[in-house]
């Protein structure tokens, strides 16, 4: 039977009507720049507590220095989010146990100077010897190495939960069937792991470690794949509505950018290069890295633009 | 403890849009926003055609998704009435709310803060109807407490078929629509 609904006074709210516009570019950003730091310190962390810092020193070592300054710049994202921001302290006064932007500021009030303490710690001695050149700094590190594995297990929990609320926080919202699925925790971990795996191998260069970070890599971009698979299958089983999210995906709005820009440039392609190289044939770039973190990038976006753009009344 | 709600009769409004007038005008809302509207919804095919209309605002609802997503307990259900309202000085403009309301009840001030209908609470704890209540000339509107067996409201929904939005969400909304 045909209907026609049609909103004859009243209401055309700026960034409401005709769908959701309440959130632009700062919160993707944002969403990126948690994962990939949490990304970092989850392997950093992992790697220490292996005791693989030798054979890994990129990741172990080096890679935590973008950590701090990713989720500073994330946060600097995230407050130019706020249309209130003259009362973001509020955030600081409570904890809502059902609010999952309250459990992300609690996460990162800990996560960030245990990530500057940490990128510290895990630095090799003879940094502030030869590079920095500040020697006051060696006893101060020498002193305090004890505490760098307790840091370790602590960031590497933490860290995790950095990396997997953004996913909850949107996936709680059930307004929006887009973001209707328990798999968006999993999969903002999992691409928050393979955008920290892409920046250490970026700076990776010891052959070894760039071969091994290789396979690490391929592994986190393969469970990518597979979250995402079930994303949609979950869609796909999920009724009327979550049929119309399929074709949003596959054949609609967001196909360029959830076929073309999410899986072929962002994984399959990263993931091709990296299965080439580890076959043998091709020597090492870091081609692949660079696209994987691209990837990072515009799934955050297009996971972000999608719920805004469902709703579950036709107006 | 009061439960306040909203009964709509679809079979009486006439989309005059009084009710959307007398909110902007009590409450000051802004030029360009609304925290009422009217939806006209037809179906059929010509000449056999059905219309509803009707007003629409927030549901303040039992289980608000809105209040349950705030991080700083700007969102909050007021006591006594278990209305839906936000304290604009805890609200930092996060837009969870927004996000997580189905009905797309709320907007963002122009100060910043989030903004929805109140019942318009400042009358109502007086004993005063809401605005939109008190003009309605078809009296298509009730307001009143769900547990009061004589409350206006409580009446309509013994007396009248009636339909809420969205039910299959879970937010057990509390505006009624009598058919």
């Amino acid at each position: 039977m045909e209907r026609e609904i049609e909103i004859i006074s009243g209401r055309m709210n700026h960034e409401i009507d005709p769908h959701l516009e309440v959130w632009g570019w700062e919160l993707p950003a944002y969403f990126f720049l948690g994962g990939l730091a949490a990304g970092i310190l989850v392997l950093s962390g992992l790697l220490l507590l292996m005791r693989k810092q030798d054979r890994f020193p990129a990741a172990t070592r080096y890679a935590p220095l973008l950590a701090a300054p990713a989720l500073g710049l994330g946060l600097i994202f995230l407050m130019l989010d706020l249309s209130h921001i003259a009362y973001f302290w509020r955030l600081m006064l409570t904890f809502e146990p059902t609010s999952p932007i309250s459990w992300g500021t609690w996460l990162l009030t800990f996560v960030s100077p245990a990530a500057v303490l940490y990128s510290f710690l895990v630095l090799p001695r003879s940094t502030f010897l030869n590079w920095v050149r500040v020697p006051v700094l060696v006893p101060i590190h020498d002193r305090l190495q004890w505490l760098a594995q307790p840091l370790a297990v602590f960031l590497v929990i933490t860290a995790a939960g950095v990396g997997v609320y953004t996913g909850v926080l949107l996936s709680t919202l059930q307004a929006r069937p887009f973001w209707n699925s328990n798999v968006l925790g999993a999969l903002f971990l999992a691409s928050g792991l393979t955008a920290g795996t892409s920046f250490a191998l970026l700076i990776a260069w010891k052959e070894e470690e760039q071969r091994s970070l290789s396979w690490v890599l391929a592994g986190t971009i393969a469970a990518e794949l597979v979250l995402l698979g079930l994303f949609v299958l979950g869609h796909a089983t999920g009724g009327a509505k979550g049929q119309e999210m399929v074709h949003l995906m596959l054949n609609g709005e967001l196909a360029v950018h959830f076929l073309v820009f999410d899986i072929g440039v962002g994984l399959v392609a990263p993931l091709g290069l990296l299965l080439v190289y580890l076959g043998g044939p091709a020597r090492f770039t870091r081609i692949a890295p660079l696209l994987a973190l691209f990837g990072g990038v515009m799934l955050r976006f297009t996971m972000v633009h999608g719920g805004q753009i469902t709703k579950w009344l036709p107006y | 403890m009061a439960r306040f709600a909203m009964t709509m009769d679809t079979r009486r409004c006439v989309a005059c849009s009084d009710c959307v007038l007398a909110c902007k005008a009590e409450n000051q809302v802004p030029h360009g926003l609304a925290r009422d509207w009217i939806v006209q919804e037809t179906g059929g095919r010509f000449p056999d055609l059905w219309m509803e209309n009707r007003s629409e605002r927030c549901n303040h609802c039992e289980d608000p998704p809105c209040v349950h997503t705030c991080p700083t307990g700007a969102s909050h259900v007021h006591q006594p009435g278990g209305v839906v309202l936000v304290t604009p000085n805890k609200c930092i403009g996060c837009k969870a709310c927004i996000a997580g309301c189905p009905y797309d009840a709320r907007y963002i001030h122009p100060e910043g803060y989030v903004s929805k209908c109140t019942f318009c609470i400042h009358r109502t704890e007086s004993g005063e109807q809401p605005a939109c209540v008190s003009v309605c000339p078809t009296y298509c509107l009730e307001f009143g407490d769900l547990d009061d067996p004589d409350s206006a409201v409580r009446r309509n929904l013994e007396s009248r078929k009636y339909k809420v939005l969205l039910p299959e969400s879970g937010t057990e909304p509390k505006m009624y629509f009598l058919l």
